[in-house]
């Protein structure tokens, strides 16, 4: 077996994969913060069709966001991939689920809730999920030298 | 899955991180890997054997 690659140190992927993922998520971050100045302040001032236009400014760089999260899922260390994709799939499902009692909730009386709601369960489910499924693959880990 | 990798890596004298810096993963992984709670891919599996100059059925092995 060749071991000369073995020798020579690879470059971590997820220490390069996660600057990488900051910057892009610091710059997302900012694009966002001014296209929701623009979007908020100025919208208004437009008559369509420029007015939906620039009201949906802040979307560039949400999806800007999202493909820097898939990029970093796809560039991560696996077992981080795995504990991201594990998580997020836990999370998938307790949102559905939760959505999905909305509907007897509903038909109880109780008030619907707005869209965006559902984004705010998946990130808390998901944040939850996170912690339990790193816990689960370094429960009983000894960290040795 | 279990392994040798914790024998194999203290016959080699080389770190948690060390072992890690050669197959381009992180510690984390490496603990994981040797506390059994995760399975490698194949790619990473045949890495860790280039590591320790050894076949992959020598470093891992199924439950039994």
């Amino acid at each position: 077996m060749d071991s000369n690659s073995a020798m020579n140190p690879i470059p971590n992927p997820t220490a390069s994969a996660k600057r990488a993922y900051f910057r892009e998520v610091g710059l997302s971050g900012i694009g966002y913060a001014l296209a929701a100045i623009i979007s908020l302040g100025y919208a208004h001032q437009f008559a369509a069709p420029w007015r939906f236009a620039i009201a949906a400014l802040p979307i560039f760089p949400v999806v800007f966001f999202f493909a820097a999260t898939v990029r970093y899922v796809l560039t991560t260390d696996e077992l981080q991939r795995r504990i991201i994709v594990d998580s997020a799939a836990v999370a998938g499902v307790a949102t559905a689920l939760i959505s999905f009692s909305t509907i007897f909730l509903g038909s109880a009386g109780v008030p619907n809730c707005p869209a965006w709601w559902s984004f705010l369960v998946f990130t808390t489910s998901y944040v939850i999920a996170i912690f339990s499924v790193r816990r689960h693959y370094h429960r009983g880990a000894s960290a040795g030298s | 899955m279990k392994n040798r990798l914790r024998m194999l890596r203290a016959e080699l004298d080389l770190s948690q991180a060390e072992l890690a810096d050669r197959v381009g993963v992180t510690r984390q992984t490496i603990i994981a890997l040797e506390a059994e709670k995760y399975a490698p891919s194949l790619p990473l599996a045949y890495k860790l054997s280039q590591v320790f100059n050894k076949p992959v059925q020598e470093v891992f092995m199924p439950d039994p």
